[in-house]
């Protein structure tokens, strides 16, 4: 570090040898430099240099190089290009022998096909069908004349056969089948063809279907909000004014609500909260009008009904859409308020929720002789009733449950769970898919290990699936569900992974904007710098 | 002896004036030490209490993720009354200034003989110090470090050097840049031939003391690997983004986080990159480098707060004689000046009055740090034309331009 000696005696040589008197001394006149201060230059742009390179370089290359791990495209984009579907059916019967039945069963489910193997019925024959509560039970039972009927408590089918017509017995049993679960395989060729599935064998399909059928589905998918592995209901009581503050929110939920969510419950998660809000009154751009009746709201004024300024409804909690159920109680000067056209004084937003507008009977003061009347502080079950009455159909709507009078709810409720999830199957294939595109589409973006985890299991989880839909797997489908809804909830996280999609809105050409500050106002004169000191090197040499 | 009576009348004043501040206004600790300008993330009294509330339960003072000092200031402030302690960090600074003034002896002709006290008191009596003493700033611990290792450095005292060196970088890193510098003043001093083998042994008792007192603080934490990253990790990743009046947090808050830690790595290799640059550039003044380094430390580093300042202007007085070479002090000292008054007022605005938004603020910081750049820019250009100028007598007073 003290510069050598010998140098530094030749500089001050230097120095007392030259002397500039004032008058000689021009601009264009520059001091030779002394060799103690070249090197001492030299010295110093070397030493940034040293730094950038042993600090600058790996710190560079350690923080902005990008870990990429590797998907595995190929089965991400193409595995999930065909999809079968079948229905669980078990046969039994106290009389027939289970071989007879089991060749019975066979030839049901070779009639009750659906084009191109797009859809069949799953038919067992067993002893006791109780062990398999996922699949239809039909009890075969001779008589005299066939007939197929649902019971409605249990779900299960009464199916009588007279033996004179073994023949076509087979061919009787899969038509049942076949036009009992037709709105759920309309449901099926709808969701397959809006996601592009199986395209030639749905459209051969769907023209077989009638044309108003069709429609039904469509409206109601429409209606319906997307699978999803959980939902969240809130149900708000809204009072305009300072009454009722009080409701008996838990029996109307036992009663109305909770036998379908205890019924879903094996494959779907579902999370229930209330609140109540007074003075919450709706949007002030409605105007109910005054008629002999009461009040009466227009069909337009419903788009704007609810007061999303005011009314605190929670956007989504958690990973699952929020569905609102709003209970409506206007002030006491407008009782009642009447829907136009509508008897159950109730209406349902699609992929929102549902509203009902409650008139509740007003109470006489007792020591008022004027007649007065207040509004109930407290709405106990019974006039909660016709507006959870409404709020039980709505959340069968708002879940995409089927409408239809064929099939007893609990079959159907079965359906949407078979239905709901296809849905999350399909969209997540699809999410794995778009990522696998992206991936790459994009090579800049990082490519967490996580992500590379979360992909694999979905993919076996969905290989899993796939199993419960082609194979016979009667008993298990709450667990089939189970394992797509892990693939699907996988499949978000890895697509929505925070890491990857920063980068998706980071084209390579920002870097330079990211990098030019660096480079110019010191990448400059540190090269400027190093150049200099190669040419004296180079000219040194030279000169030697 | 160092200090002469009227210097030592003066340390008495210097002193009563903190103590009786703290006696009379016992609330302006609370008030000062939530001043950006003063308490840093780093250097907060308030986050101190915080990991000492939590150490005296039993519990890893850096689980609340607030404190990231050393672990060693919690056992002192354990047993001590903090005012005493930030008085006494004070004085001794002061002390080892004037150690230094009286002990430095420069070739250059424009140099005079200094009078150590009176460059003590000069460092007393800055307002920033007294307002960085008041609200508490812990830097005061590693600004008594530094003095300690330049004094010693200075009167040739090689363990000391690296043992007050150590603590320095035991409390906040940086004091390690500044080894280079201190070696050679210290070869300076003693005249000795830098080699290998003669720093050898300084080197093993910065590395011993570090050892030391790292081994300590783990049985103080119960925990090595906590204290390396709630401490070191925090001040090194900048994980705090607490506004100061630096130049970094203003900086990472907008960084794209892809390029988080590329420009962390930049940001520390610029402040390193200096080290080598001026100690080779001026291998003859190492008092001197330390200081600039100091200077630039204080506006590159993450965390700077005023009590960095006033390390920096209370060492850059020992250069006194270099004032009429240099050639923008007034506008630097109006600079520092208009930020040091503007700066409280634009963070007021924008934090608790809403009129104002955080551009206010950081702009004002921006030229605080223009400022003193312009500061140390001017001094380095100063001494350089000194060395000039002995080198060549005959241009003393002649106007120079750069080629």
């Amino acid at each position: 570090m003290v510069p050598d000696d010998h140098l530094q005696a030749q500089s001050r040589d230097l120095a007392s040898n030259c002397t500039y008197p004032g008058h000689t001394f021009t601009p264009m006149a520059t001091p030779p430099e002394s060799p103690r201060e070249a090197s001492m230059k030299s010295r110093v742009i070397w030493s940034f240099w040293i730094v950038l390179i042993l600090l600058g370089l790996p710190t560079w290359w350690t923080t902005t190089s990008i870990y990429r791990a590797s998907l595995p495209t190929d089965s991400m984009l193409k595995s999930h290009k065909e999809l079968w579907y079948s229905i669980p059916v078990c046969l039994f019967s106290p009389s027939v022998p289970l071989s007879e039945l089991a060749r019975l069963g066979n030839l049901v489910q070779m009639y009750g096909k659906g084009p191109q193997d797009l859809f069949k019925f799953d038919v067992h024959a067993e002893k006791d069908c109780t062990k398999f509560p996922s699949a239809l039970a039909v009890s075969m039972e001779a008589g005299d004349g066939y007939s197929f009927a649902f019971s409605p408590e249990s779900g299960s089918v009464k199916a009588r056969y007279s033996s004179s017509d073994l023949e076509g017995l087979p061919s009787r049993i899969a038509e049942s089948l076949q036009s009992a679960y037709l709105e759920e395989h309309a449901s099926i060729a709808y969701l397959m063809a809006m996601n592009g599935r199986n395209s030639d064998a749905i459209q051969d399909f769907v023209k077989t279907l009638p044309g108003d059928l069709m429609m039904e589905v469509q409206k109601s998918a429409n209606r319906a909000f997307k699978s999803s592995s959980e939902y969240h209901l809130t149900f708000s009581l809204f009072t305009a004014g300072p009454a009722p503050s009080s409701w008996d929110i838990q029996a109307a939920l036992n009663k109305h609500i909770q036998p379908i969510l205890h019924a879903l419950s094996s494959t779907t998660n579902i999370s229930v909260a209330s609140q109540i809000q007074l003075y919450s009154s709706f949007s002030p751009s409605v105007q109910p009008q005054q008629t002999e009746n009461g009040w009466q709201l227009r069909k337009e004024d419903l788009t704007s009904f609810v007061n999303t300024a005011e009314w605190p409804l929670s956007p989504s909690i958690g990973t699952g859409p929020t569905i609102n159920f709003i209970a409506y109680i206007p002030a006491q000067n407008y009782i009642p308020i009447i829907l136009e056209d509508s008897q159950s004084n109730s209406w349902l937003v699609p992929q929102w929720g549902g509203i009902t507008i409650l008139n509740p009977r007003l109470i006489e003061r007792e020591e008022s002789e004027l007649g007065l009347s207040d509004l109930p502080s407290y709405l106990d079950l019974e006039q909660l009733q016709p507006a959870f009455e409404n709020f039980q159909t709505q959340l069968l709507q708002l879940l995409g449950i089927s409408q239809s009078s064929k099939l007893p709810l609990h079959e159907r409720l079965k359906s949407f769970q078979r239905l709901s999830g296809l849905s999350l199957y399909i969209r997540t294939s699809s999410n794995l898919g778009s990522l696998a595109r992206l991936a790459q589409h994009l090579s800049s973006i990082p490519i967490p290990r996580h992500v590379l985890h979360s992909v694999e299991h979905a993919l076996d989880r969905l290989e899993d699936f796939k199993l419960c839909l082609g194979k016979t797997t009667v008993s298990s489908w709450p667990t089939c569900l189970g394992s797509v809804r892990e693939a699907f909830v996988d499949s978000e996280k890895a697509f929505f992974d925070k890491s990857m999609v920063g980068q998706v809105y980071f084209p390579d050409e920002h870097k330079v904007a990211v990098y030019l500050p660096l480079l110019g106002p010191i990448g400059v004169p540190l090269l400027v710098g190093l150049i200099r000191e190669l040419k004296t090197i180079t000219t040194r040499k030279k000169g030697a | 002896m160092v200090l002469q009576q009227k210097s030592i009348f003066l340390f008495v004043v210097a002193a009563a004036l903190r103590l009786a501040v703290f006696y009379l206004f016992p609330h302006i600790t609370s008030v000062l030490s939530e001043q950006a300008e003063i308490a840093t993330p780093v250097s907060s009294y308030k986050r101190l209490l915080e990991g000492l509330f939590l150490y005296e339960r039993g519990v890893s003072p850096y689980d609340g993720g607030v404190y990231h000092q050393a672990p060693l200031l919690l056992v002192v402030f354990e047993f001590l009354p903090p005012a005493a302690v930030f008085t006494l960090l004070d004085m001794l600074i002061a002390y080892n200034i004037a150690t230094i003034a009286e002990r430095l002896a420069l070739p250059s002709p424009r140099f005079r003989k200094l009078d150590g006290g009176q460059l003590a008191i000069a460092y007393l009596f800055n307002p920033f110090t007294i307002l960085s003493c008041l609200g508490h700033s812990t830097t005061a611990f590693t600004n008594a470090a530094i003095t300690q290792a330049i004094a010693s450095a200075s009167t040739g005292d090689a363990f000391g050097t690296m043992f007050a060196a150590a603590l320095g970088s035991y409390f906040s890193l940086y004091p390690a840049l500044l080894l280079p510098p201190l070696i050679l003043l210290w070869a300076q001093t003693k005249k000795v031939q830098l080699q290998l083998q003669s720093i050898v042994a300084p080197a093993a008792v910065f590395v011993g003391t570090l050892v030391l007192l790292l081994s300590v603080s783990a049985l103080l934490v119960g925990n090595l690997w906590d204290v390396l990253i709630s401490c070191y990790g925090a001040q090194i990743t900048v994980t705090d983004l607490t506004p100061n009046i630096g130049l970094w947090w203003y900086f990472f808050i907008e960084i794209f986080d892809a390029f988080r830690n590329f420009f962390i790595g930049v940001f520390w290799i610029h402040l390193i990159g200096y080290v080598g640059a001026l100690t080779i550039r001026l291998p003859e003044q190492p008092l001197f480098v330390i200081s600039s380094l100091i200077g630039l430390i204080t506006v590159f580093k993450p965390y700077p707060g005023i009590s960095d300042v006033s390390l920096y202007l209370g060492l850059l007085p020992l250069y006194k004689h270099i004032m009429p070479l240099t050639r923008y002090t007034f506008v630097a000292a109006s600079v520092l000046l208009y930020a040091t008054l503007l700066g409280p007022a634009f963070y007021h605005i924008w934090i608790y009055a809403g009129s104002g938004n955080a551009n206010f603020f950081y702009a004002i910081t921006l030229v605080w740090s223009l400022g003193l750049s312009m500061l140390v820019g001017d001094s380095l250009f100063a001494v350089l034309r000194d060395e000039w100028e002995m080198l060549r007598p005959e241009m003393r007073g002649k106007d120079v331009r750069q080629i």
